[in-house]
């Protein structure tokens, strides 16, 4: 059952694949996928290249895909070890939902972040009271990382 | 499924060489009990019928009639184009005519006489169509016609279909109904049928074919009249039964599933995206589509993580995968698709869930889980089912004390009670077990249920009562454990 809907997920973000993101399978591995997503331009990770991991649970799509950034971020919703903080990748993940939807929520998550439902706490008080200090620290952990 | 195609495939050899391939075979029911083994030609109509049945019964043909989902059918019309196939059972009564029409509230012509009475207004969500009524057995005939002809051809079209046929063990064509049949143990077409409510006679004309799940529930509107003479009930009973031959009684063997139908605008199911049919269709707005196998996996999951819901008026269910508003299961017995020993497990967690959500405790006992309904005002619960007393507050045995006292002596093992060396044995084997528990567990503060934690972050929301706690702080979540301890 997974593995056919993953097939498909695969087929159709080959077809119409979303715009700044990649993503496909690591070698045979059809569960374990790799995924890049090039910064949004409205945000201080333009021209970086994130990458992600993505590892499909058996009883996928009625689990969410376990999504997470490989490359480090400054960003409220995202912590050290790459975790990301979506509702929709936990208790708001429904079946309907597909690998594709779920980088573009990411990429918004990185043009709007979400500071009210913070992951790293100092982040998201820098966001809320220094805009200006967040955008640049972000810009310089993009060059730092992402390029 | 092997077995059953095979099967299928000798009844249909059987059918086929004893019958020739224009003569059907079925059998003529009269309400006094007497039935009749006809064989004839598909293509002559009902007045040809009613001479060969007068024949065997010795009867007048002018005053035999027969009766088919609540329909008297005329005579000028053909038994093919009245849906009667072979293994159709046809019910009859014998009453000079002139009788009938004075019995009646109508007239012949009124009743239209045949299935065509029955009002298919061409919504196909909307209700019942004829077909479906009249479809008895040869389901891969297309006796639709005009538009529905083109959707039951589209119906043959669809990916898959044909490898389900084999599960179903007979090729499908159009089909509304879908039961899960208790001696099949599957999902299996099924066909619609009606008898008298009051003494169980087939032959019971209906005023007005059904058009909704409404129509055919037990607080039917639909009147109509019974043929048995001494009957005056005017209330038909409607029901589903399985479309395979079951010897015997088959009273509530099948039960309907309505949310279960073909797929006929060729829908891709929401969660492996393929396109097969039948399909269940949530209740949601949209009409969310799920395949059988998918629907078997998203109940098997939730089941496991105990996301079924108590519904006040659907029981203990499941709403749409997509998580639409209104949109529950409202039958449980669509839960049978998930097999016998799920199904009893399901069965097992929604009385639990019953007792829990009305203010009742399960009984704390090992391999018990009785459900307890608590007098207000003792602490002291005793079990009605193995006996054992337990503390209302804390879960465990019945203590004197504070619960937290307790607790303490049990971790610590200190007790300076004389007992026995076989008891002490016993309470050995159980503490260890306890101080496992004890190690690996956090008891949820609204519930007490004992909770384990196999990763994630620090935020717990309890699967038996859905209380939002903290892992580090055992309270309830708060927005500064959000902050402070998230993720540990």
């Amino acid at each position: 059952m997974a593995q056919k809907r993953i097939k498909k997920e695969l087929q159709d973000f080959g077809k119409d694949p979303p715009t700044n993101c990649s993503a496909g399978p690591v070698g045979d591995d059809l569960f374990h996928w790799q995924a890049t997503i090039m910064g949004p331009t409205e945000s201080p990770y333009f021209r970086g290249v994130f990458f992600l991991t993505i590892n499909f649970p058996t009883d996928y799509p009625f689990k969410p895909p376990k999504v997470a950034f490989t490359t480090r971020i400054y960003h409220p919703n995202i912590n050290s070890n790459g975790s990301i903080c979506l509702d929709i990748l936990r208790s708001q993940w429904s079946p309907a939902l597909t690998i594709s939807k779920v980088l573009l929520s990411i990429c918004s998550l990185l043009t709007d972040p979400n500071p009210d439902d913070p992951l790293v706490p100092e982040i998201a008080r820098m966001y809320k009271t220094d805009r200006e200090k967040y955008y640049k620290v972000a810009k310089e952990w993009t060059e730092k990382y992402a390029q | 499924m092997a077995s059953n195609s095979l099967s299928n495939q000798g009844l249909e050899g059987i059918f086929d060489d004893h019958c020739g391939s224009n003569t059907i075979c079925f059998a003529v029911k009269f309400s006094s009990n007497r039935s009749y083994v006809v064989d004839i030609s598909a293509g002559d109509s009902i007045k040809d019928l009613k001479a060969v049945v007068a024949r065997k019964a010795g009867l007048c043909a002018d005053d035999i009639h027969f009766v088919l989902a609540g329909q008297r059918l005329q005579d000028c019309k053909s038994l093919q184009s009245c849906g009667v196939g072979s293994h159709t059972t046809l019910h009859a009564f014998c009453r000079p005519i002139g009788n009938v029409s004075k019995a009646s509230p109508k007239t012949e012509q009124d009743y239209g006489s045949d299935v065509d009475h029955f009002n298919y207004n061409g919504e196909e969500d909307s209700g019942i169509c004829k077909e479906c009524i009249c479809s008895e057995v040869n389901f891969a005939e297309q006796r639709c016609s005009g538009s529905r002809l083109k959707e039951s051809q589209d119906v043959e079209g669809i990916q898959d279909i044909n490898s389900y046929s084999c599960e179903m063990s007979r090729p499908l064509g159009y089909n509304r109904f879908f039961v899960y049949c208790k001696l099949c143990d599957g999902i299996r077409p099924a066909k619609l049928r009606l008898v008298c409510k009051g003494c169980c006679n087939g032959a019971f004309l209906v005023d007005r074919g059904p058009s909704n799940w409404q129509d055919i529930s037990s607080t039917t509107s639909i009147t109509g009249r019974c043929t048995v003479e001494k009957c005056d009930c005017k209330t038909p009973r409607f029901y589903l039964r399985c479309f395979e031959r079951h010897e015997g009684d088959v009273d509530g063997t099948a039960v309907a599933l309505k949310h279960v139908n073909m797929n006929r605008r060729r829908v891709d199911c929401i969660a492996c995206g393929d396109v097969v049919s039948p399909v269940l269709i949530f209740p949601c707005e949209v009409g969310h589509v799920i395949c059988l196998a998918c629907f078997r996996q998203y109940c098997s999951v939730s089941l496991n993580e105990r996301r079924f819901t108590e519904h006040e008026r659907h029981g203990y269910t499941l709403p749409c995968p997509a998580g639409c508003p209104e949109s529950y299961i409202e039958e449980s017995h669509h839960f049978l698709l998930l097999g016998k020993e799920n199904y009893e497990r399901y069965k097992n967690f929604g009385a639990e869930e019953y007792v829990l959500q009305n203010g009742g405790m399960l009984c704390p006992a090992p391999g018990c889980g009785m459900g307890l309904f608590p007098e207000n005002g003792t602490r002291l619960i005793k079990c009605g089912e193995c006996q054992f007393e337990s503390c209302k507050d804390c879960k465990k045995e019945y203590h004197t004390g504070s619960c937290h006292e307790v607790e303490s002596i049990i971790l610590n093992g200190s007790t300076n009670i004389g007992i026995s060396d076989e008891m002490a044995q016993r309470a050995c084997w159980e503490m260890q077990s306890m101080n496992l528990i004890e190690e690996t567990t956090k008891s949820c503060p609204n519930c007490r249920s004992k909770t384990e934690r196999n990763g994630g972050c620090m935020h717990m929301v309890c699967s038996r009562c859905e209380c939002e706690w903290c892992w580090i702080c055992v309270k309830p979540w708060t927005r500064d454990c959000m902050a402070q301890h998230w993720f540990g």
